[in-house]
């Protein structure tokens, strides 16, 4: 798997740059082929707190309800105005979305915002048209003190926004604990995990 | 046969290559065809927007294989419209201002030289510098075209490589500008706050000036950064329609760096549009009118959207209460109140179901709140505590729910509170009245120190905190005096958000220019003693 990927990225490299060549290619893809994986994974157990959320089209919804679902889901913190590590998670999701199939709702996704007093229900939804989301991604905000308290339980706390850090949790029906991937998974990658946690 | 298969090969060969060597040529002669400033307005378009000349999102690829749009990852969104990067989470973002990417780079990070266009350009397309050093995985690749290629390298070679104007070898200069007919005690207020605040910063009592002659090597990044400040005051006069020429000649005598504080009376649109057009950051002045609907924002920084932000505010609280009817807004003839009645018409497009009438509030008019007229659901008084005597009290439940607004009416607002009979509510965008002793002790302690008499508490709070900002983003920018910088710098200013003495919650982000982004909504007719001070609701619109 992790020969093929790299494969797909050196040849995706290869054609992005054309028929260029210069001695530093060789030493570019030697580089890439040794680069450690991008994430680590573990498995956690949280307490879900009893906190309702607004999603990207202004309906409340109750976190327990809507993470107690028989459906399995994926979970990431972003905030719209960051800069550097929220636009590569939602292109990720995206990509999930589409390794998944247009319209598939296999996995729900889940996107909850870190940034509240920014980060309206409409400025939501501009952000979730802007990175094409589909039905089944949902966008979500709160007041700042609920969203501290679901960062609390889901250890992803942080006290200036610009010092979070990426990570996307992985949960499935019928498995007590979470799948935690710290750090800058790919779409297929988050796919290549759910489905190990699924037994599929 | 045997010759054919052998010249077919070199055939093919020679007219594919002649082709491609024919369009390159005459993509190279397209490039050199064009002016230099046409060529930076293609760079600038790819690097701030991520799009091609014609327009079409630029293609390229994260993470080493995740398709990511160009406009959802623009240079200037890691890099910032300075070019000077910085960091996030765990993620350094190296600046690609001119000097750090065409000359070599040591010490820190990886070792390199100094980046040509041919290897600048292999570089952005293959993810690796020249020394085959990969580059982070969130850095994209980009799949550009040679036009757009050599737009980009021209607009990068240019960003952040010289200083900006306002700043000399010793000093920086800021100035401060103050509008006609604004209340002596206001601008005496700021005035005092600012020049106290320069005079202690230029004290050196902490031996700035000495080090930046003699300091430690190691520490020289920071200690030749040291400049005095130099504070301007450039007043106004005359009608607002005069005021640009008058800043741009105030300009032309002395440039500044930044704008500081500052206080008018009136809309700070005038300022607003010389500093985007300068091109001059503005750092937080006083206004409750801050220009709002512009599409361009990137130089001023308020603490909040104001009047319009308490527009907002009060439709949503109304909208969850009432399924619509008819509203009154009563305003007198000061330009606030006028402001604020455009403010929540404009607002109002959002909520067809509410019909809207202004009334101007003069001594003379009459002034009882009733009108005889069909009921109505609201009566919102845009009016401060002068105008607010001729309301004829008491209110009664014919005028619907009445709103005041917490910046008209200015000064301590806890008079009002359990005061008032009927449902009134104040818009109240700053702190709640237990909370306020807490968060101004530090400018109290300050202005006690220096014998400084605490009479303004709000424009004194405000100047204090916009002075600490300007202190906060020039220690951060060191001796890289770019504007742009400083704005960029402010964007990571979170954890100044803590020092916020009037409002109760600021918060700062990656162009996110208005500070504070909600106000309570303080019912007024609760008994203050069984915890009135409670907000009913925050509201973030």
């Amino acid at each position: 798997m992790i020969v093929l990927r790299y494969s797909a990225m050196i040849l995706l490299s290869i054609l992005l740059s054309g028929c260029m060549h210069h001695g530093g290619d060789h030493a570019a893809h030697q580089a890439m082929l040794e680069r450690p994986q991008s994430y680590t994974r573990s498995m956690a157990n949280y307490q879900i707190p009893d906190a309702t959320l607004i999603d990207q089209d202004g309906s409340r919804l109750p976190l327990p309800q809507l993470l107690k679902s028989s459906e399995p889901y994926a979970l990431n913190f972003i905030f719209t105005s960051c800069t550097t590590i929220c636009p590569v998670m939602s292109a990720t999701f995206f990509q999930v979305q589409q390794e998944l199939g247009a319209g598939s709702h296999e996995l729900q996704m889940i996107s909850i915002s870190i940034d509240p007093e920014y980060d309206t229900p409409s400025t939501l939804k501009k952000y979730a048209q802007k990175y094409g989301a589909g039905t089944n991604w949902r966008f979500l905000t709160g007041d700042a003190a609920t969203i501290a308290e679901v960062q609390q339980s889901l250890a992803g706390y942080v006290s200036d926004k610009m010092n979070h850090r990426p990570f996307t949790l992985i949960k499935v029906p019928n498995e007590e604990k979470w799948l935690r991937v710290d750090g800058l998974a790919t779409g297929a990658e988050l796919v290549a995990e759910y489905r190990r946690m699924a037994g599929q | 046969m045997s010759l054919v298969r052998l010249l077919l090969p070199i055939l093919l060969i020679a007219v594919f290559g002649g082709c491609q060597a024919r369009s390159y040529v005459k993509g190279r002669a397209a490039i050199e065809s064009l002016s230099e400033s046409e060529l930076l307005t293609i760079g600038q378009k790819v690097y701030r927007d991520g799009r091609l000349a014609d327009g079409t999102p630029v293609k390229s690829l994260v993470l080493g294989g995740v398709p990511i749009d160009g406009t959802q990852a623009t240079c200037l969104n890691c890099h910032r419209r300075s070019g000077m990067g910085g960091a996030e989470g765990d993620r350094f973002v190296l600046p690609i201002n001119g000097p750090a990417l065409f000359s070599p780079r040591q010490k820190i990070y990886h070792e390199r030289p100094a980046y040509t266009e041919a290897s600048l350009a292999m570089a952005l397309r293959k993810g690796a510098d020249s020394e085959g050093q990969i580059f982070d995985p969130v850095m994209p690749v980009y799949d550009l075209p040679a036009l757009e290629m050599a737009g980009l390298i021209a607009y990068l070679k240019q960003l952040s490589s010289k200083d900006s104007a306002g700043v000399t070898g010793e000093s920086i200069h800021l100035a401060t500008v103050i509008g006609p007919g604004v209340d002596p005690k206001i601008s005496t207020a700021m005035l005092e706050v600012l020049e106290r605040f320069f005079k202690d910063k230029n004290s050196g009592t902490r031996s700035e000036i000495r080090r930046k002659a003699s300091g430690s090597f190691f520490h020289e990044y920071k200690n030749k950064a040291y400049r005095t400040w130099e504070l301007h005051r450039w007043e106004l006069s005359g009608p607002a329609t005069t005021w640009q020429a008058q800043l741009e000649e105030y300009y032309r005598q002395q440039p500044v760096f930044a704008l500081i504080s500052g206080v008018i009376d009136g809309e700070w649109q005038p300022i607003h549009r010389f500093c985007e057009e300068q091109q001059i950051p503005q750092l937080l002045p006083n206004t409750d009118m801050p220009q709002v609907d512009s599409n361009e924002n990137f130089y001023t920084l308020y603490f909040s959207k104001g009047l319009v932000l308490e527009a907002e505010v009060l439709l949503e609280h109304l909208a969850a209460s009432s399924s619509g009817g008819r509203i009154v807004q009563l305003y007198g003839d000061g330009s606030d109140g006028a402001f604020a009645a455009r403010a929540l018409r404009h607002a109002l497009t959002a909520y067809p179901q509410f019909q809207l009438e202004d009334r101007l509030l003069t001594p003379d008019s009459d002034n009882s709140l009733q009108d005889g007229a069909e009921k109505r659901v609201a009566t919102i008084a845009w009016l401060d505590r002068e105008e607010i005597e001729f309301l004829s009290l008491p209110m009664t439940t014919d005028t619907g729910l009445i709103y005041l607004s917490s910046s008209l009416l200015g000064g301590d607002v806890s008079e009002f509170y359990g005061k008032l009979a009927g449902q009134v509510f104040l818009i109240h965008p700053f702190n709640q009245p237990e909370d306020r002793d807490v968060r101004f002790k530090r400018l109290e302690t300050w202005l006690e120190l220096r014998k400084i008499p605490f009479t303004q508490p709000r424009v004194q709070g405000q100047t204090f905190y916009a002075a600490m900002i300007l202190g906060e983003g020039l220690m951060h920018i060191k001796s890289y005096f770019y504007r742009d910088y400083l704005l960029d710098v402010l964007d990571h200013g979170d954890r100044m958000a803590l020092y916020a003495n009037n409002y109760p919650r600021l918060s700062f982000g990656p162009g996110q220019r208005y500070l504070a982004k909600g106000a309570s909504v303080v019912d007024l007719s609760r008994d203050k003693d069984a915890s009135l001070v409670e907000p009913v609701v925050w509201i973030t619109p």
